[in-house]
């Protein structure tokens, strides 16, 4: 409940941090609260409207009322979902075209050609929009983008080529996990995108063991230093039961080893793995690594 | 294959709906003209019986442990058979109408269309395109907690329905949630892929999306309608402005325009951009019916607190309000009466 309270207190934050639509949907019903009349003329369709998105947008605000709002919606969903209550898109629309309304009503009669003095006006209502939003700065995509997705399939689909009956069971850096099972579901993951996007775990009772998450956390370390061996912070479980962070030496074989065991027949590694690493590591394995689309490819199995 | 989703996406995201939809409201609605069941609340009507459909081939292949396939096969069938009663419905409509006592609407005295309101529409147009355009060329999709394309890559492979881990293959040992289980979306999206040999990516990250951008303006069409009744122009400078508000509102998860253009396929943002406008609508109108299909397929598509969404509690709080004003304004013309 208290982890409910502050995402309540600091989501109103949150919301209004990036994009300010939030500020117009409070400028627009500021607007007919206080011009009701004068701008609104016939109000009586909008009054409902208006009165009901008032009503949710001091609601949503509140911290008190949007726990109610987010209790109310499971509490699986985040704060900024509970303003799928307030029609914000709706309300600012409506606002901005009566304004528009306004505007060329006033100012766009013909003998006086004020047409330009008009079409100022609707032009810095749509920068007003404009400002108001992205500003093309994409503050999310920590993803694979569209173009790092092609790269990856065109590698998947190497590796589809070549499956044989046993199938294809694959270890590989983060963004090919990422792209591998939407590309198609004949391709089998050691562990998917659940492991370390945390909202996915709702989906699922199942867990991953510890050798998975060792496997993950040296693919991690291997793809940021290029090394086969690596200092990596993991959780540790005392007697007592309690977690905490410590470290971990993890040796690139011994979890190429632990991957192999557990099923996987092509191991992608990250292309910046150095010579002498990938020497031991055929050594070790008795394998020929190969490079194929920017990664190191082992061949494992038949 | 880009005419194959074509096809997926004029057939079967708007001339079946349409068809579907204009049964079901010409039965709903009996005492209306015809005519007064817009277009877009015909496509929109369909949408949502279809999800219905898909709901109910969906929860028969969870509880009696059916094939994915005869999941599919059974949707279509429905499918197959609704589209006949709707055909039927709207010819017994067409020769019965000589003889109906239904009100007559005047006959067509649509206004010419303006130059403003050309200008308009080509503005509107064009937004719409650079929108889809954006949808299919950059294919910037949010993923963060979403996994509908490997979950329908999972029951298309498997031909079963929530019987692997769609992340890793791997059969599941313990299973998912049940309140999850009852989401029909991705046996949605699978049936689409099933019967158009599309795959997982090219429906959900590219056809859905469209689509669901159609349908939400399909959705603030109506709303539109509703707040301008009577100018045209304005109607659509409302829905140049909410292509505005998408367009440049694309900076945060949770925002209207966020979801349209990097996650059209989630349960949330069809809710967020098609079915909360309509329910707007819907209530502004009094079309009932409409409200409780739409909160019907909300419960279809999102986890809900006991299937009482958002839409059912924006339809009962615009309800009470609109009904207190109402109150208060017969008060006060009943005072002025008095006085």
């Amino acid at each position: 409940m208290r982890e409910l309270f502050r995402n309540a207190w600091l989501g109103w934050g949150r919301y209004t941090e990036n994009g300010k639509f939030a500020a117009l949907l409070l400028a627009v019903l500021l607007i007919f609260w206080l011009l009701q009349r004068a701008a609104f003329g016939d109000h009586k369709k909008f009054l409902g409207l208006m009165v009901y998105t008032s009503f949710m947008t001091v609601a949503c605000i509140c911290p008190v009322t949007a726990v109610c709002f987010m209790l109310y919606q499971t509490r699986f969903y985040d704060y900024e979902w509970i303003w799928s209550l307030v029609p914000v898109t709706a309300v600012i629309a409506a606002g901005g075209t009566v304004f528009l309304e306004k505007i060329w009503e006033d100012y766009s009669h013909p003998k006086e050609k004020r047409y330009f003095r008009a079409s100022l006006f609707t032009a810095a209502l749509v920068l007003l929009i404009f400002f108001s939003g992205s500003l093309d700065q994409k503050v999310w995509n920590d993803g694979v983008t569209g173009s790092e997705r092609a790269q990856v399939e065109a590698v998947l689909e190497r590796l589809m080529t070549e499956q044989d009956e046993e199938g294809l069971c694959l270890w590989a850096p983060r963004e090919v996990l990422e792209c591998a099972r939407a590309y198609s579901g004949e391709i089998f993951l050691l562990y998917g995108r659940d492991m370390w996007d945390g909202a996915l775990g709702a989906y699922t009772y199942e867990v991953y063991d510890e050798t998975r998450r060792e496997l993950y956390l040296w693919m991690d370390h291997a793809e940021e230093s290029g090394s086969l061996v690596g200092i990596v912070e993991v959780l540790t479980v005392d007697e007592a039961g309690e977690q905490h962070n410590g470290e971990k030496q993890l040796d690139g074989i011994v979890c190429i080893q632990d991957a192999i065991n557990m099923g996987a027949n092509r191991i992608l590694l990250p292309g910046n793995m150095q010579e002498e690493d990938l020497e031991q590591i055929e050594k070790a394995l008795s394998v020929e690594a190969e490079e194929l689309g920017g990664y190191i490819l082992l061949r494992l199995g038949k | 294959m880009a005419y194959q989703m074509l096809r997926l996406l004029c057939f079967f995201m708007v001339l079946i709906p349409l068809l579907l939809g204009r049964g079901a409201l010409c039965i709903s609605y009996r005492k209306q003209p015809i005519r007064e069941t817009i277009l877009s609340d015909s496509v929109l009507t369909g949408y949502l019986i279809m999800i219905g459909l898909t709901e109910a081939a969906h929860m028969g292949t969870v509880v009696l442990g059916w094939s994915f396939s005869d999941c599919w096969k059974l949707f279509a069938l429905m499918l197959v058979v609704c589209l006949f009663a709707a055909v039927g419905i709207l010819l017994w409509d067409k020769h019965g109408k000589k003889n109906s006592n239904r009100r007559k609407l005047p006959g067509k005295n649509r206004k010419p269309v303006t130059t403003k309101e050309q200008v308009l529409f080509i503005a509107f147009a064009a937004l719409v395109l650079i929108q889809i355009m954006r949808i299919v060329i950059q294919k910037e999709v949010y993923l963060g907690g979403d996994m509908t394309a490997e979950t329908v890559n999972s029951f298309l492979i498997t031909d079963a329905i929530y019987k692997v881990n769609p992340m890793t293959g791997e059969l599941y040992s313990l299973g998912i949630p049940f309140r999850l289980q009852i989401l029909c979306l991705p046996t949605f999206y699978g049936t689409l892929c099933a019967l158009f040999g599309l795959s997982a990516e090219q429906v959900v990250w590219s056809i859905v999306p469209i689509a669901t951008l159609l349908y939400s303006y399909l959705a603030y069409s109506i709303l539109a309608r509703v707040l301008f009744p009577d100018k045209r122009d304005q109607r659509v400078a409302f829905l140049i402005f909410v292509a505005l508000l998408y367009l440049f509102g694309d900076y945060m998860y949770g925002v209207d325009g966020f979801g349209v253009m990097h996650g059209g396929f989630r349960g949330v943002v069809i809710r967020a951009a098609v079915l909360l406008p309509y329910t707007f609508g819907a209530v502004m109108r009094r079309r009932w019916k409409i409200v409780i299909l739409c909160v019907l397929a909300e419960a279809c598509l999102v986890w809900t607190f006991y299937g009482m969404g958002v839409c059912l509690f924006v339809a009962a709080g615009l309800t009470l309000v609109n009904r207190l004003i109402g109150r208060r304004r017969k008060s006060a013309d009943g005072k002025e009466t008095t006085v």
